[in-house]
């Protein structure tokens, strides 16, 4: 099967030529297939942010190729705008992209520029705000600058949801939530991926995230890809994540630890039951 | 897309040089004289010391050259227009008569003076872009600063000035920054900002503007309460954590360059007078 997102040997130099020359990818060769859940980890500065934006063509790369359904994005005929339309990208710190008079219109601000009929982008904005949580009765004519912080990444995570992309590319879309606002988003992008069948990526700083929700875990250390594989068997490599400055889930560690001290449980558990199912048994009370 | 790349005037390069190590009021000083001298030098061999002088000192600064040239992109619609008007339209009469265009004439002594004028525009953008490529922003006020101090007695409000000038300098790189974070993201929402007449392209800056008018006004606010929650209120009696010291290679360099301006100014003329 042919990978929907295909990058070869991409590089990305950020104010080439100048004094302040840095480098944020290099050589990165990734595929993605079609319905993957992906997290991408990293420090902060590995280039996960830098890499996700040629998915879209925001960013050329330096040097390398993207494809993107078999298309080459460096080449002129490839129309960009249709990319954008099928690989939505969700930024960090999303709702200060808002601007529209009322949440209704900011939602739609997407699905218009793709040059919807107005009926069908009715339809996409109620859709969308039902996806992320929002009543579009109460919420849609609303301004959204009279809106909570949380609530307001709500809407625009509902601005890209209503481009009804084939990709889901999402930059820390839980970071500086509340516990239940971390809960309530990342509850709703699995279910979308699980509906749907929509691929995601999901970039983000929490290791019980990334075990929690994605299949696959691709790991970036200082613009290059360090490690990719099954999410199990990247968090058993605890060692060498905590080397590049990341851990495990606190489910694992544990389980690590209980191990060091000589109880025989699993130890790559991902997840709370994981963790129970393992010392139960190891404590002989199942 | 970055826009940084396109918006150097004004930038900081940190480096270790010489002249990154000046006391900032030495700079402002060196800046003004040879500013005052672009406009006083009349003929080509005054023109080609300060060209040769403006070289050294940038190649003493290590700032690649490259990055001083493409301070200028900005103006070259500036220096076109500048050399096109004094071509046509440089008020001498007579002189030798080059071309016609329609009913205008340019003559070699309009040339000549629209090639000078261009070529200071060019001198002055390169000189007063080394003073900010080698003088960070928080070091350019604090000069400024203590030179206005003197006025403070006429009612200068040398500090305020001073602080407003620091904090605008602050938050350009961090607007553009929040600029090309806002156009991206419009963008991965399907929004063209190059497409469509003069009205359209107008109307697809809404998306963009009103996002960074929010932001920057939030950003002052913080500012504020994080400057308040520190105590700052204003100049009074305030005491630095670096105090500007003038060292003795700023008395040199001050020497240097009063000499170098007064032999840039005097007229090539005056010298052949002067020789034996």
């Amino acid at each position: 099967m042919t990978p929907f997102i295909e990058t070869e040997g991409l590089s990305h130099v950020y104010l080439r030529g100048t004094p302040m020359e840095t480098t944020a990818v290099r050589d990165v060769t990734l595929r993605i297939q079609e319905g993957e859940f992906i997290a991408l980890i990293g420090p902060t500065g590995s280039g996960k942010s830098t890499l996700v934006q040629h998915f879209n063509a925001l960013l050329k790369p330096t040097t390398g190729r993207v494809r993107v359904g078999g298309r080459d994005l460096s080449d002129p005929k490839t129309d960009l705008h249709a990319i954008r339309h099928e690989v939505g990208l969700l930024f960090q710190y999303a709702e200060y992209q808002l601007f529209e008079e009322t949440v209704d219109r900011d939602v739609a601000f997407g699905p218009r520029n793709m040059g919807l009929p107005e009926a069908e982008v009715r339809d996409r904005v109620r859709q969308a705000l039902e996806a992320v949580g929002l009543d579009p009765v109460v919420f849609g004519p609303r301004s959204p600058f009279t809106l909570s912080g949380g609530e307001m990444r709500r809407v625009a995570t509902a601005g890209v949801l209503a481009m009804t992309p084939r990709v889901l590319v999402l930059d820390e879309p839980a970071a500086g939530l509340d516990p239940r606002g971390r809960t309530d988003i990342l509850g709703e992008i699995r279910s979308l991926h699980a509906r749907g069948g929509i691929t995601v990526v999901l970039i983000t700083h929490s290791m019980e995230e990334a075990a929690a929700l994605a299949a696959r875990v691709v790991v970036m250390d200082e613009g290059r890809i360090v490690m990719d594989g099954p999410t199990r068997e990247i968090f058993a490599r605890a060692d060498e994540l905590h080397a590049i400055g990341l851990g495990v889930p606190a489910v694992t560690a544990l389980a690590r630890d209980l191990r060091d001290r000589g109880i025989r449980v699993r130890t790559d558990v991902l997840t709370f039951e994981e963790a129970r199912g393992t010392i139960r048994e190891a404590l002989g009370w199942s | 897309m970055e826009l940084s790349r396109f918006v150097t005037i004004g930038q900081y390069v940190p480096r270790e040089s010489p002249v990154h190590r000046l006391d900032p009021r030495t700079k402002i000083a060196a800046v003004t004289s040879f500013m005052v001298v672009i406009f006083v030098v009349r003929d080509f061999v005054g023109y080609g010391l300060l060209t040769l002088f403006l070289l050294g000192m940038i190649a003493l600064a290590r700032i690649p050259l490259g990055f001083v040239l493409r301070g200028l992109r900005p103006i070259i619609f500036l220096l076109l227009l500048t050399v096109v008007l004094n071509i046509f339209f440089s008020g001498i009469d007579g002189g030798t008569v080059v071309f016609r265009l329609w009913r205008l004439t340019a003559t070699r002594e309009g040339i000549v003076r629209a090639l000078f004028i261009a070529y200071r525009l060019i001198l002055l953008v390169g000189v007063t872009s080394l003073l900010t490529f080698t003088t960070s922003p928080v070091e350019l006020t604090d000069g400024i600063e203590r030179l206005l101090r003197p006025f403070r007695r006429i009612g200068v409000p040398a500090h305020e000035l001073a602080m407003m000038m620091t904090i605008a300098l602050r938050f350009i790189p961090t607007l553009l920054e929040e600029t090309e974070k806002i156009m991206k993201a419009q963008m991965a929402r399907g929004a063209v900002f190059d497409r469509g007449g003069a009205l359209r392209r107008a109307r697809a800056l809404i998306p963009v503007l009103v996002p960074l008018f929010v932001s920057a006004f939030r950003r002052a606010d913080e500012l504020a309460l994080a400057m308040e929650a520190r105590c700052y209120r204003g100049g009074e009696k305030r005491t630095r954590m670096k105090e500007l010291r003038f060292a003795r290679r700023d008395a040199a360099a001050l020497v240097l360059t009063v000499v170098a301006s007064v032999i840039f100014a005097i007229p090539f003329t005056v010298w052949q007078r002067l020789a034996p």
